[in-house]
């Protein structure tokens, strides 16, 4: 069974704040989904709607076609793993075994042997209390429940929070191996576009809690280019497109473009001189939502 | 482990032609699978499937249904074919190029070409 | 009665776990009364009350603070582990009835314990209270009383402690409705006549009478009451993150 997620005129307000503002997108099929955005964007708001840790202010948020909030059926597919501290904060008075058990008796695609095998690798000591352990070691549980759950949607809030990056990258090695063990729909929140963005599939990006693109990943990079060269060339090269940026260093030039270039643009580029790369997404992540700086 | 110049799948596709080429991978030789790409260069399956995709479409690689990819029997020549159609606008045109821009006569340079021939024939 | 096995599992948990520790709070309340009984008679003079019965006050107090606890670690457990709300309201009620039982017959247990230490050392087990029972060795009327009031006082502590989750102004507006659900219960049982002072003139304007009808009843509303505010603050509380 493959999961489908979607959210119509999704909103979420809270006292005096909206943190999703009538955003629609539809999530099909499993596979890695970096959910990326700014500090504040949105995301923990919009994953906390979408699985049921919070009612929506409007709007519809489903899950394999049923409306989540609430709903028994639907609920136990779901687990959603909020990032840092913030993820067993429910666990803090408990031992690590004790959160361990809690998971298992309540989670249904509970895998105890793995959940064992990434406690070990991750090296956490199961008789500690959860408050004992570092901000690391507790990201590094939360990511333990998260993929131990194999729940068939599966939300990972910024989850590496405090890890170091060797505890990072062995995150996301076990995130990529499970994801193809055992094929879900694995929603990873991030900032650290950089890390994490090679792993993806697909890419959703949100900012000021609206959409901003829902995009193949490796169609996004193809999306961007940076053209650099004389400066006259690239000026003539970019008239007519999206520049998102433009640095000039004496007499040359380069300029991030966004849109697709077709075949012979990119040939024509070449013979004038001109040299393309690809634009790392956290670029264009950091082009796309620079707006005014929050 | 990938340079940031092109896209990752085409780093692969070109990783995996540099061994055809090379002879490191031989004709109907199976190559990993996509997980398996996935897994030691830390990326999506869909990007490796992309890279792969674009070799079975370039006639480097075929797929065996259920079994796997495998290169092609005419792949090694394939690709020679193609490198050598592209040889002089790659190699020679830029070192032509910048023989200019730094004053290297182009007589030194066919002289060069010509020592590196003898050489050869000696050896 | 349940038939999805994730579903009683998290029963269970909840309620067998909370009635479990029910137990060891008593009987750790139970060993303490005892310990300070020993040491009244050891350095101060002789004993003239049942210690067991002096601690019935902090004994709903504890229960009280047991259920605050409880709620508001259990809540967001289950629903972070995919169980709905309406669950953890459904589990949470039959787990205040149900530590409500055990504890009614483990205090009663506590007086029969105690008066065979009573005995021994040849201490008067005297209470000196208004309510239910008036003499140690009632023991049913023991347990009824604490069937009768003990939901209302740990339903209280529940939806006091999950009205300060959701914002801390909803659990200092509901402290006053705690209050008043507990002042009931307790008048009800501790009327002479079996029922509330307050509650028999408009019950009588309505043409009931008091009676031990009544005062069931009206601990029964006062539960029934607790469960319906709980349920009112927990039906769509959300799970709070950093910074919501």
């Amino acid at each position: 069974m493959s999961p489908t997620i979607s959210a119509e005129e999704l909103r979420l307000r809270y006292r005096n704040t909206t943190a999703v503002d009538g955003l629609t997108l539809t999530l099909d099929g499993p596979g890695i989904y970096g959910l990326i955005g700014r500090n504040g964007s949105g995301k923990t708001s919009l994953m906390s709607v979408l699985a049921g840790f919070r009612r929506a202010s409007g709007g519809r948020a489903r899950v394999n076609g049923q409306p989540v909030f609430e709903n028994p059926r639907i609920l136990p597919e779901i687990c959603l793993i909020r990032g840092g501290a913030d993820t067993v904060e429910h666990e803090l008075r408990n031992r690590v075994s004790d959160a361990l058990k809690l998971a298992a008796d309540l989670r249904p695609n509970w895998d105890a042997d793995y959940a064992d095998e990434l406690v070990s690798k991750f090296g956490i000591d199961r008789t500690k209390r959860v408050v004992q352990l570092s901000t690391g070691q507790r990201s590094a549980l939360a990511s333990i429940l998260g993929l131990a759950s194999r729940a068939p949607v599966t939300l990972l809030d910024e989850t590496y929070l405090g890890m170091d990056a060797p505890a990072r990258y062995a995150f996301y090695d076990e995130l990529l191996r499970d994801s193809m063990a055992h094929p879900r729909m694995l929603i990873v929140s991030s900032h650290l576009v950089d890390e994490v963005s090679p792993i993806l599939e697909r890419v959703v990006m949100i900012d000021q809690g609206r959409l901003l693109l829902h995009e193949d990943a490796e169609t996004l990079r193809a999306r961007g280019a940076t053209v650099s060269g004389p400066a006259d060339t690239v000026a003539d090269f970019v008239s007519g497109r999206t520049v998102l940026n433009e640095r000039r260093l004496g007499r040359s030039a380069s300029a991030v473009v966004y849109g697709e270039l077709a075949e012979a643009d990119r040939a024509h580029a070449r013979e004038s001189g001109l040299e393309l790369e690809p634009v790392p997404l956290q670029d264009l992540f950091v082009h796309l939502t620079k707006g005014e700086n929050r | 482990m990938f340079d940031e110049h092109s896209p990752i799948y085409r780093q692969i596709a070109d990783a995996i032609r540099a061994d055809v080429l090379s002879g490191a991978l031989r004709e109907d030789e199976q190559i990993m699978s996509t997980n398996q790409y996935a897994a030691h260069y830390r990326i999506n399956p869909a990007t490796a499937a992309k890279a792969f995709q674009d070799l079975v479409d370039e006639g480097v690689l075929y797929k065996r249904r259920g079994l796997g990819m495998f290169v092609h029997p005419r792949a090694r020549e394939k690709l020679r074919d193609q490198h050598r159609a592209r040889f002089f606008s790659d190699v020679v045109d830029p070192m032509v190029t910048e023989a200019r821009a730094i004053g290297v006569s182009l007589d030194d340079v066919i002289a060069r070409v010509a020592e590196l021939r003898d050489g050869g024939e000696h050896r | 009665m349940i038939t999805d096995p994730i579903a009683r599992a998290a029963a269970r948990r909840f309620i067998g776990g909370c009635t479990l520790w029910a137990l060891v709070g008593v009987a750790a309340l139970f060993l303490f009364s005892l310990a300070v009984t020993t040491a009244v008679a050891t350095f101060a003079g002789p004993i003239e009350v049942s210690g067991w019965g002096e601690v019935s006050l902090p004994l709903k107090w504890g229960f009280l603070a047991f259920g605050a606890v409880m709620a508001v670690v259990t809540l967001p457990q289950h629903v972070a582990h995919g169980r709905t709300r309406r669950e953890f309201a459904v589990h949470q009620a039959v787990c205040v009835v149900a530590m409500a039982l055990v504890t009614g017959i483990a205090a009663a247990s506590a007086f029969a314990l105690e008066s065979l230490v009573y005995r021994v050392m040849d201490w008067p087990q005297e209470v000196s209270r208004t309510g239910l029972y008036t003499e140690a060795d009632q023991y049913a009327l023991v347990a009824l009383e604490h069937w009768l009031v003990l939901p209302t006082w740990i339903g209280v502590g529940v939806f006091v402690s999950l009205g300060f989750y959701r914002h801390i102004a909803l659990g200092a507006a509901l402290i006053p409705v705690g209050a008043v659900l507990v002042h009931v219960v307790e008048a009800a049982v501790k009327s002479v006549d079996f029922s509330a002072p307050y509650l028999a003139e408009p019950l009588a304007a309505l043409g009931v009478g008091s009676g031990p009808g009544v005062m069931v009843a009206s601990c029964l509303v006062g539960f029934l009451l607790a469960m319906v505010v709980t349920w009112a603050v927990v039906r769509d509380i959300p799970l709070r993150s950093r910074t919501h």
